[in-house]
């Protein structure tokens, strides 16, 4: 094959958007993010999760060139962010609500950076408009609720009608309706074949916008999947009493469940329903004194993916 | 570039910290001056040093000068606007160049006004009084071009150090300790060695006949060297510290 062609295998498959290889950052003794990997496609829409100080912010950080990695790389669009000619034209970042002078007023923060980047004003205005923050623009950011901070960074985000939205915990301190309206923003964004990463300590936040998830616990990978997958793992377990413990055991066995002892009479299915094994009990003259469904829920994975015993 | 300065000029204007320094600055220029021509004898205010020292109050732009630099640099860490303004432009030492222009434009039109308005005042206070002038032209321009140029210098300076000490209360603080204290306490015990001191130095321009003080053109140099340093120090901190 001669130089410089191409082969159409290569050509097909689509540049990561984002793409996290082997990133390490150490703060002395600390290890924030510890042999991360993972990559985001264009046009899906991620959930960054783990729990708080799992080492997201930091990851999101390095990402956008605000911190440098101790080991790794992180890139956005191929390279380095700082590489990127005009960053906000392909890249919109809000890592926290807060980073405004609040003697400024929102208009003129959204101004400053239009200036610096050579965005025409007439698109301040239109970003005003789109996060319904028009009425408040003129005044100082001091008088701002947190929920107008978040919508003015959101705004700065937006500036350059960026692919690439980055989402460091946007719904911290959003109250329920502000939440929905962040839902709802995010769903059209992606909907217009955009790439969403929003980062979010709360599973429950973000499953109704994500279609993906990247989990991270202590600084590592824990989970990189479709959100089905973990929709999978939520499956019922069924708290079952009964004075012949060993006799259930073996009819459950023998029907493919798995079983664990909680002590001399309980006794805990996985993955069954109520109904079947008190079928399987009768069928086998097992007497059963309490059956209880017990539901775990999206949040339960989450938690149980980033609990201790998993690191 | 000229992207950037706009943002960062209009940054200037859009927070009231350049009013509030204003109107401190025309304020303290105003009482000094009207105090400097009003109740010292006239045979005190005949000398010419004296009579230099009253029309250039104005030159204490460059202390304003230098909080602005102070307070347009660590302003963006403490309020955490580091971070958008870094997004924007993640070249870091672009940004700081266009920070170092803006305010040292600032600090040239500070230093401006505070010498038209201390050499109006005392000219008119002075003239009322009836007091004979004796300042030559040559102090008159070295008077003008000395507090524009200190003023100018002094809020470049501001942004380098800001940029290096990033604590805005600290930065703010330790400066002005520095200038107001350590160096004068400096350069009265050795002269020798306090005249080679920043603010020491840019006196040169600001003020005329003070034992020990460095030749002018030797003082304009050796502050424009701790400009200089600050500025670089200050780039190369940007450019290596995270902004987390």
């Amino acid at each position: 094959m001669p130089f410089g062609v191409v082969p159409d295998t290569v050509r097909a498959m689509p540049e990561p958007v984002v793409s996290v290889d082997a990133l390490t950052k150490r703060f002395g003794d600390l290890v924030a993010v510890d042999d991360l990997t993972f990559h985001l496609d264009a046009g899906t829409v991620t959930g960054f999760l783990g729990p708080n100080g799992a080492g997201k912010t930091t990851t999101l950080r390095i990402l956008l060139g605000l911190a440098a990695p101790t080991s790794g790389t992180a890139h956005v669009f191929g390279g380095r962010y700082g590489q990127l000619a005009d960053p906000m034209r392909r890249i919109g970042a809000v890592l926290e609500a807060n980073d405004f002078h609040p003697g400024r007023k929102g208009r003129d923060h959204l101004r400053a950076l239009a200036y610096a980047t050579g965005i025409p004003t007439a698109r301040v205005d239109e970003v005003l408009r789109l996060v319904e923050l028009e009425s408040a623009a003129r005044r100082r950011v001091k008088a701002y609720s947190l929920g107008m901070r978040q919508r003015l960074a959101l705004a700065a985000a937006l500036l350059g009608d960026p692919e690439l939205l980055v989402l460091d915990e946007p719904a911290n301190g959003l109250d329920p309706e502000g939440v929905r309206w962040l839902r709802d923003f995010l769903r059209a964004f992606a909907a217009d074949g955009k790439t969403v990463f929003v980062s979010s300590h709360v599973l429950a936040e973000v499953a109704q916008t994500v279609d993906r998830v990247v989990i991270i616990n202590r600084g590592r990978l824990v989970t990189e999947s479709p959100l089905e997958e973990l929709t999978a793992r939520v499956a019922g377990a069924v708290h079952v009493r009964t004075p012949q413990r060993a006799e259930l055991e073996g009819v459950l066995h023998a029907a493919g469940l798995q079983t664990t002892a909680l002590d001399g009479t309980e006794l805990l299915v996985a993955g069954a329903q109520a109904a079947t094994i008190g079928e399987l009990a009768a069928r086998a003259g097992v007497t059963v004194y309490e059956l209880v469904q017990e539901s775990t829920s999206l949040e339960d994975v989450f938690l149980d993916l980033t609990s201790e015993t998993h690191t | 570039m000229t992207a950037l300065l706009r943002s960062e000029l209009l940054k200037l204007r859009t927070t009231k910290t350049a009013l509030g320094l204003i109107v401190g600055m025309v304020g303290l220029i105003v009482l000094f001056t009207v105090l400097g021509a009003l109740l010292p004898k006239e045979s005190v205010l005949v000398e010419r040093k004296n009579e230099f020292e009253v029309l250039a109050n104005g030159s204490i732009a460059s202390a304003f000068a230098a909080i602005l630099g102070l307070m347009s640099m660590t302003a963006e860490f403490r309020h955490g606007t580091i971070r958008p303004t870094m997004l924007a432009a993640p070249r870091r030492v672009r940004v700081l160049v266009a920070k170092l222009v803006a305010t040292t434009a600032a600090g040239a039109v500070l230093g401006l006004l505070g010498i038209a308005l201390s050499y109006a005042i005392g000219r008119i206070c002075l003239d009322a009084r009836g007091i004979p002038s004796n300042v030559t032209s040559s102090d008159v321009r070295l008077m003008i071009v000395g507090s524009v140029a200190v003023s100018a210098l002094w809020g470049a300076f501001g942004v380098g150090l800001g940029a290096v000490i990033r604590n805005q209360a600290g930065a703010l603080v330790g400066t002005l300790m520095w200038v107001l204290l350590a160096e004068s306490i400096l350069f009265a015990l050795v002269p020798s060695v306090g005249r080679f001191l920043p603010a020491t130095a840019a006196n040169v321009l600001t003020q005329i006949e003070v034992d020990h003080q460095l030749p002018v053109v030797a003082g304009v140099l050796v502050f424009c060297a701790y400009v200089a340093v600050a500025a670089v120090a200050g780039a190369f901190v940007t450019t290596r510290r995270d902004l987390a």
